[in-house]
């Protein structure tokens, strides 16, 4: 856990009560419920569980890829999200500057880093400011990788470039589903202190998924857990536990 | 650059960055559109290629749209004017006699025969040259001409025109600037395309006259007389050997212009009688007096004779139609005429017919299709009661009003002399290609046999509209095999590409916005394709155009795909693309983000 001196904490990005969310893969079901889970601005959570547990649900649920079956309060960004016939639309993810930083990076084969870490703005229909991409490329120690594809770096680069594409849209709102989850012990540090510098200096609201408990011990400023009840044979329950 | 324009473009780069990326798999992709194209594209090629050749070889060769009569005829001035006036025909001219049609060439080497064509604006031989009416003193040859008598254009032309008068031959020349040579293709052989005035100059000429605009001396001709042919047969009944008769006259034919010999159809005085002709032409009395040369001392006759009724002769006040016969006076000998001579070279001519009244009369022939008639003043005895209908004449002047079936005759001075009453043939050419077929048929509906290409231009067109129903059923079975190729590859495109789509749209690219990406590479790939195609054609076509370039002319392409056609193929392989990816649209958008999110 951050044992640092905590910076002020800004405004609520993200604020669920009474959320339960349905998922059914084949026979098997899968509900989690979360009774109020509030993360702001400057903030860095850290949500682990067992496998299947419903982490990446959860992430999912809070990246606007899956509406919840209920809710009382479902803001993201700072603003309620509509939900129209049970979807999420597409141009309210885009609104709510939402930045997604996926577990094998899940960066465009075809483009190369630059173009990757730009798409994200591009799609949202911005132009990234060319110094500010640059600076931030530069912190996440990609120079000189700029023109190269995602298949010819290594994954704990691929990483720092789909974190520098989250980022480049300034999103208030940092979504991180394993992002050390293929890359070796040393880079899932470096990883995670990039998280955690770039939370506190963008004021980022930011939660990372992890298996890793020391790491989310090392760089979270809090770490909630998700408990697992299976009730009957292909049925899974879960909680999202606050410290 | 508004974001929404900010949005498409980062879809469209995408799109064609991922294309690029995975270049060799597209590369296949375009290769198999391209493959399913290409021999349609060969097929449709081949068959505009070829068809458009004969096609425009067709059209551009002169003769495709000309008509000219089987056999010569009278057609005056003011008949080739009314043609004139036709909004289907683009060009009409009389023609002289090809007899009087001919001339003789000089330049620097032996003089070459060529024939004298009148010529006018809209006529197709100088269309084919992209030449223009030839000017007053002007003239424009064919390349036959030209090679051998090597004239080009600027050029000065003489040429020579010669007439027998009497025993004498007169000799004329006159100068034509070459303002032109028609293209090979054009005439195969030695020809002078000039204004009318220099053709019925030559022809007047030769038919006896003075030419002043041209400084040829000359007269009024009498007028020749001509017969169908000859009768021949033995002046003395005990000599009759029929057929050493017929032997002896087939031994004898040679050089005298006679060409058939027959049985004569009625038996005169119990003897045998041969009927002689010549295929081609008409009788002279020189060609009698060869004969008859030839015949010398055999105890055989010859008479100048006319076959059937050659036109209306009305005779009389009482309108009377009559059969004109030739009088001589070996006819009369053997009883098949009447025995009196009726001889007389000034007009009004004796005649002789049925009853015994002396009477002034006056012959009156009419020809068909011919309006003009021609009034001969007779002096009509009696005496030949068997023949109500016959009007015997002098052989002489009765082969004087055969003469005028074919020329113009007037009576000048008490004399037939000939005159010009229009042109013995004439060339019309229709404006279109499709108009010669009713032409044809209007021209021959009043009684004249045209000679015109309508069978070749029927069968060129039968066969492009037969190649195209085949083509159309190649076109229908490709179509099908088409159809399942772009499916397959929109489908193995959906399944490779849904995650990237899915990624575009965790991205925040909306669905509508993701759906582009494989549109975009839809169009791109179809495209690439049809141009592979297109180009594969060009090669081909090139390639084709080569190995028989020995049997087109410059411009001409064996395998010619018109843009009409090409743009036609392209928007229907656009379509079926479009379609299959219509089709397959809710496969490429509808993998769920989570799922993609979380697939390595």
């Amino acid at each position: 856990m951050q044992t640092g001196s905590p910076s002020p904490l800004g405004r609520a990005v993200v604020l669920l009560d009474g959320i339960e969310v349905e998922r059914t893969q084949g026979d098997r079901s899968f509900e989690l419920r979360i009774d109020h889970l509030e993360v702001r601005a400057g903030e860095l959570i850290a949500i682990v569980g067992a496998s299947g547990s419903g982490k990446s649900t959860l992430l999912d649920l809070m990246a606007l890829i899956l509406p919840p079956r209920k809710h009382t309060s479902f803001l993201i960004g700072g603003e309620d999200v509509p939900i129209n016939n049970g979807e999420i639309p597409g141009a309210a993810r885009r609104r709510r500057g939402i930045g997604f930083v996926l577990q094998h990076g899940a960066l465009l084969p075809f483009l190369n880093v630059q173009d990757n870490i730009c798409l994200g703005a591009a799609i949202a229909g911005k132009v990234p400011d060319r110094m500010e991409t640059d600076d931030l490329i530069s912190r996440l120690g990609l120079n000189g990788l700029e023109s190269a594809l995602p298949g010819k770096i290594s994954g704990g680069q691929r990483q720092r470039v789909a974190l520098a594409r989250a980022l480049v849209a300034k999103p208030a709102l940092l979504l991180a589903d394993e992002p050390t989850g293929s890359v070796d012990a040393q880079q899932a540090g470096e990883i995670g202190v990039l998280l955690r510098e770039l939370t506190q200096a963008q004021g980022l609201a930011t939660i990372l998924v992890t298996h890793d408990s020391t790491l989310a011990g090392e760089i979270a400023d809090r770490i909630c857990r998700i408990e697992v009840e299976f009730p009957r044979p292909g049925q899974v329950r879960s909680r999202l536990v606050l410290p | 650059m508004t974001a929404s324009i900010r949005r498409s473009n980062s879809i469209w780069r995408c799109a064609v960055s991922d294309l690029a990326h995975e270049w060799p798999l597209n590369l296949c992709v375009i290769l198999s559109i391209a493959a399913l194209l290409f021999p349609l594209a060969v097929l449709y090629g081949l068959k505009y290629g070829a068809v458009s050749i004969l096609e425009s070889r067709l059209k551009n060769d002169p003769r495709s749209r000309e008509l000219r009569p089987a056999a010569s005829g009278f057609y005056s001035r003011e008949w080739i004017a009314e043609q004139l006036a036709d909004p289907a025909i683009g060009f009409a001219v009389g023609l002289p006699r090809s007899v009087t049609a001919t001339v003789r060439v000089v330049h620097g080497s032996d003089p070459i025969d060529a024939s004298i064509l009148p010529t006018g604006p809209g006529d197709p031989l100088l269309e084919s040259g992209g030449l223009k009416m030839p000017s007053a003193g002007e003239c424009v040859i064919s390349a036959a001409l030209a090679r051998e008598a090597r004239l080009k254009t600027g050029d000065d032309l003489e040429f020579l025109v010669a007439r027998r008068n009497s025993n004498d031959w007169q000799e004329v020349s006159a100068r034509l600037k070459v303002a032109g040579v028609l293209p090979d293709f054009a005439l195969d052989y030695p020809a002078i395309l000039t204004r009318m005035e220099i053709a019925e100059a030559v022809e007047d000429f030769l038919d006896g006259f003075a030419v002043p605009f041209l400084g040829w001396q000359g007269e009024a001709a009498l007028a020749r007389a001509a017969y169908d042919g000859a009768l021949v047969f033995s002046k003395s009944k005990e000599s009759s050997h029929p057929e050493a008769l017929a032997e002896m006259v087939r031994d004898r034919l040679g050089g005298t212009g006679f060409t058939t010999v027959d049985a004569f159809n009625a038996e005169i005085d119990n003897r045998e009688v041969l009927y002689l002709t010549n295929a081609n032409s008409m009788i002279d009395d020189e060609n009698l007096n060869l004969l008859r040369a030839k015949l010398d001392g055999q105890g055989i006759a010859v008479v100048p004779w006319l076959k059937d009724r050659m036109a209306d002769a009305i005779s009389g006040a009482d309108n009377v139609s009559v059969q004109i016969l030739p009088w001589s006076e070996d006819v009369s000998r053997i009883g098949h005429a009447p025995a009196d001579a009726v001889t007389s070279s000034r007009l009004p001519w004796t005649a002789r017919t049925a009853g015994d009244s002396e009477e002034e009369s006056t012959l009156t022939l009419v020809w068909p299709g011919i309006t003009e008639s021609l009034q001969v003043p007779l002096r009509v005895i009696g005496g030949m009661s068997a023949q109500p209908e016959a009007l015997w004449l002098p052989a002489r002047e009765a082969g004087l009003l055969r003469r005028a079936l074919e020329r113009g005759v007037v009576i000048q001075d008490g004399e037939l002399v000939y005159t010009r009453r229009g042109y013995a043939s004439f060339r019309i050419a229709a404006k279109r290609l499709e108009d010669v077929l009713p032409l044809q048929q209007r021209l021959e509906s009043s009684g004249t046999r045209i000679l015109a290409e309508t069978q070749r231009i029927a069968d060129i067109q039968m066969l492009g509209q037969q190649l195209s129903r085949i083509f159309t059923l190649f076109a229908a079975v490709a179509g099908v095999g088409a159809v399942t190729c772009l499916f397959a590859i929109a489908f193995s495109a959906a399944e490779r590409k849904k995650r990237v789509l899915a990624f575009l749209q965790i991205l925040g690219a909306t669905k509508g916005q993701a759906a582009r990406f494989p549109l975009y590479q839809c169009l791109i790939l179809s495209l690439a394709g049809a141009g592979a195609a297109w180009m594969g054609h060009a090669i081909f076509s090139t390639a084709v155009d080569r190995v028989f370039q020995s049997r087109l002319l410059p411009g001409e392409s064996l395998s010619h795909l018109p843009l009409e056609t090409a743009g036609w193929a392209l928007g229907v392989l656009l379509l079926i693309s479009l379609g299959c990816y219509l089709i397959l649209i809710p496969r490429f958008i509808g993998m769920p983000l989570g799922e993609a999110a979380r697939e390595p």
